[in-house]
């Protein structure tokens, strides 16, 4: 099943608006404390840590937990000067990175 | 790009697991007789039966078996019985522990009436 | 044996086996239908075949033995039950299994059946207008016309629209849509289902029917599919069951999120498969539409209905709070604690009928109680349970004693669990239906 990212930023807002970001992923979040029918531990496999930047320059990052339920749900505010692109980018335990961005006009 | 507030939220609730049920209670089999005995003896209503008894048809159908058995034709000692050991926790199922638990002494007496009647 | 006499008093008295047997060899004898006839009994009339109604009518008349004259009017020949609609869906039970006639109760409790549509109630006359004209009277009416979908509650969504993207939130042709199409998905086509807003019917439904749709996919072998459920509530029916189930049976498969992920559910556009919302757009090659309800179309027409869109009644009869004469029971009416399930409404049917023979006929009435159980079924031998105790208190039916299955049940109490609702379905059928399998 894949990892697909989900993002949401304005299009527009005015210079020094507080703006409303929200990003989700798909991921099973598997925490490794599991155990599967057989009663065989099922191993860790969970999206390690998100981090976002507005033309190139962070914005929020953070590490997340194995204790993080299935497809984390992250939002955060912030305030826009200027028009550039969100990038987000979210890491999985085996290494792949999946990624997201999003414009925004700010008059 | 001054300032960032941050909600994490986990978008999948995690399920908390609750207690089980209160425990056995280790003197109730040898209640169950003096039980059988007091309820057996109590005046009963046939109308009030009829009526008692209908919500418990939503489930003990005549031909019910398996999972939920038929009580039509039982004895009404062993329906008593069988309503003392839900009420006192001693049998288990959670849907007979709450309707037994909403019984008073003479609703048991009227429902062994109607069901050994049936 | 029940004697059932002729309704002019004239005729010969029919025993019940000999009254099934003139039905079944074409009934020559009561060609005139009895609803037209010379009246000299207490009339009941009962608008809706369903869990409720069909209950009603058939309690009326069992237990009056014949002293009451009780008509019950529904719109179709045949009722597919919504309850075990979701066990079709997961292919476990055919059609026709959850479908039921009305001919027992016709011929063994000697019920009016009349197949149509009452379009009017005339409180002042005491009668009820069919489509085609016809005025039945009544000197006590039970409506149990079940819920009314709110269409432009979702923009964008229409009786046209759930051609396409079923609601199948009313039994019959919508859940074969719905089945038709759920079978037709291949590996990687999603599925998005939108949920309802309380008040709405069977708390748990929509839940039950992701983890059957969930059952059909994983059953096939499909692993890229996924099922994203949109709920304008925060919290739903036994929801700490149902998302362990489907971590435990589906991984990965399921994605429910609430209005603090989705924000508002802004719109569908059904010809594109997509789902609008406050957050981003969710796309499906099937999308299970479930609006707003309020009571059926009847209720509001004769003004039985609140703001809320469904009928208030007295706790302690399920007797209209508008109208002495009638008693609502079901989906239509708000009944306080109780859930919108069809055992409530089997319930409030025994309640209400033992009122209104005590009204009509002097019986003894008792005081009211009520019960409900909601099974549903996660995975293949995996079902749960909730359910109450109910007695009128305060004004409002209100549970006495509540119960619901725990996460980490063993397997073998969720094997039982299910077994139990296979037994309770026949038994429920029996009840309304006075079909004895
Ligand atoms: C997917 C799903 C799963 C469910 N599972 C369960 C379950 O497991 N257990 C449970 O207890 N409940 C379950 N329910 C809920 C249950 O189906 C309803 O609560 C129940 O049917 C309500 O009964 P009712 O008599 O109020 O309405 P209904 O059963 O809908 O009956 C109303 C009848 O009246 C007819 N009618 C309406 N208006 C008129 C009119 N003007 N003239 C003539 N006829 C009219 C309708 O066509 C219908 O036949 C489920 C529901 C759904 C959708």
């Amino acid at each position: 099943m894949s990892s697909r990212p989900r993002v949401s930023v304005p299009a527009t807002a005015a210079s020094g608006d507080i703006i409303e970001i929200k990003a989700l992923i798909s991921h099973t979040m598997e925490s490794g404390q599991r155990r599967d029918a057989s009663g065989n531990r099922i191993p860790r496999k969970i999206i390690n840590a998100f981090a976002c930047t507005f033309n190139g320059e962070p914005v929020f990052s953070c590490a997340i937990e194995p204790a993080v339920a299935a497809n984390p749900f992250l939002s955060f505010s912030a305030r826009v000067t200027e028009s550039g692109t969100f990038r987000f980018t979210w890491t999985d335990d085996d290494g792949s990175v999946f990624e997201a961005e999003e414009a925004i006009e700010v008059s | 790009m001054v300032k960032v507030f941050i909600t994490l939220a986990a978008a999948m609730l995690a399920g908390l697991p609750v207690p089980a049920g209160a425990e056995e209670k280790a003197g109730a089999a040898a209640d169950v007789e003096a039980y059988v005995q007091r309820v057996s003896e109590l005046a009963v209503d046939p109308a009030y039966g009829d009526y008692l008894s209908s919500p418990c048809t939503s489930c003990h159908g005549a031909n019910a078996a398996g999972g939920i058995p038929a009580i039509q034709g039982q004895p009404a000692e062993a329906i008593i019985a069988a309503l003392y050991e839900y009420k006192s926790e001693v049998r288990e199922n959670a849907v007979m522990r709450s309707v037994a638990s909403a019984l008073s002494d003479e609703d048991v007496a009227a429902l062994a009436a109607h069901f050994s009647q049936q | 044996m029940t004697l059932i006499k002729d309704r002019r008093g004239a005729g010969p008295l029919l025993t019940r086996r000999t009254f099934g047997l003139l039905a079944g060899a074409g009934a020559a004898t009561l060609a005139l239908p009895s609803y037209l006839r010379a009246q000299d009994k207490p009339r009941v009339v009962v608008i809706g075949g369903g869990a409720g109604g069909a209950t009603a009518a058939r309690y009326l008349a069992k237990d009056s033995d014949g002293a009451l004259d009780v008509t019950l009017i529904n719109n179709t020949e045949t009722y597919t039950t919504c309850f075990f609609s979701n066990i079709y869906l997961g292919g476990y039970r055919d059609l026709q299994s959850i479908t039921h006639g009305y001919d027992a109760l016709v011929s063994q409790y000697g019920i009016n059946k009349v197949t149509g549509t009452a379009v009017a109630i005339d409180r002042d006359a005491k009668t009820v207008r069919l489509e085609d004209g016809t005025d039945i009277a009544y000197d006590r009416l039970v409506v149990a016309p079940g819920i009314d979908i709110i269409y432009d509650s979702i923009a964008g969504y229409s009786e046209e629209a759930a051609e396409t993207a079923p609601h199948a939130w009313k039994g019959g042709p919508q859940t074969e849509i719905l089945k038709t199409r759920l079978d037709a998905l291949e590996d990687g086509q999603n599925i998005v289902m939108v949920t309802p807003p309380n008040p709405y019917r069977c708390p748990p439904g929509p839940y039950e029917r992701v983890s059957m749709m969930a059952h059909v996919l994983k059953a096939k072998g499909y692993t890229q599919s996924k099922i994203f459920v949109l709920d304008p509530k925060e919290t739903f029916s036994k929801q700490a069951l149902f998302q362990e189930g489907w971590e435990t049976h589906y991984p990965g498969m399921v994605e429910w999120y609430g209005p603090d992920v989705i924000g508002e559910i802004a719109g569908v556009d059904v010809a594109a498969g997509a789902v609008e919302t406050g957050f981003d757009t969710f796309e499906g090659a099937l999308l299970n539409i479930i609006p707003a309800q309020r009571a059926g179309a009847i209720a509001v027409e004769a003004d039985l209905v609140n703001e809320t869109g469904f009928c208030p009644i007295d706790a302690a009869s399920m007797k209209s709070s508008a109208d002495e004469n009638i008693y609502v029971i079901g989906d239509a009416s708000i009944a306080g604690d109780m859930p919108k399930s069809g055992f409530s409404a089997n319930s409030q049917a025994k309640v209400a009928a033992m009122s209104i023979r005590a009204e009509l006929t002097g019986s003894s009435a008792f005081p009211a109680r009520y019960a409900n159980t909601c099974w549903s079924l996660i995975e293949t031998d995996d079902g749960v349970k909730v359910g109450a105790q109910y007695e009128p208190a305060e004004g409002k039916i209100t549970a006495t004693s509540t119960f619901v299955s725990q996460p980490g049940e063993t397997a073998e109490l969720r094997k039982e669990t299910y077994e139990e609702s296979v037994v309770w379905y026949d038994s429920m059928i029996a009840d309304t239906f006075g079909i004895t399998a």
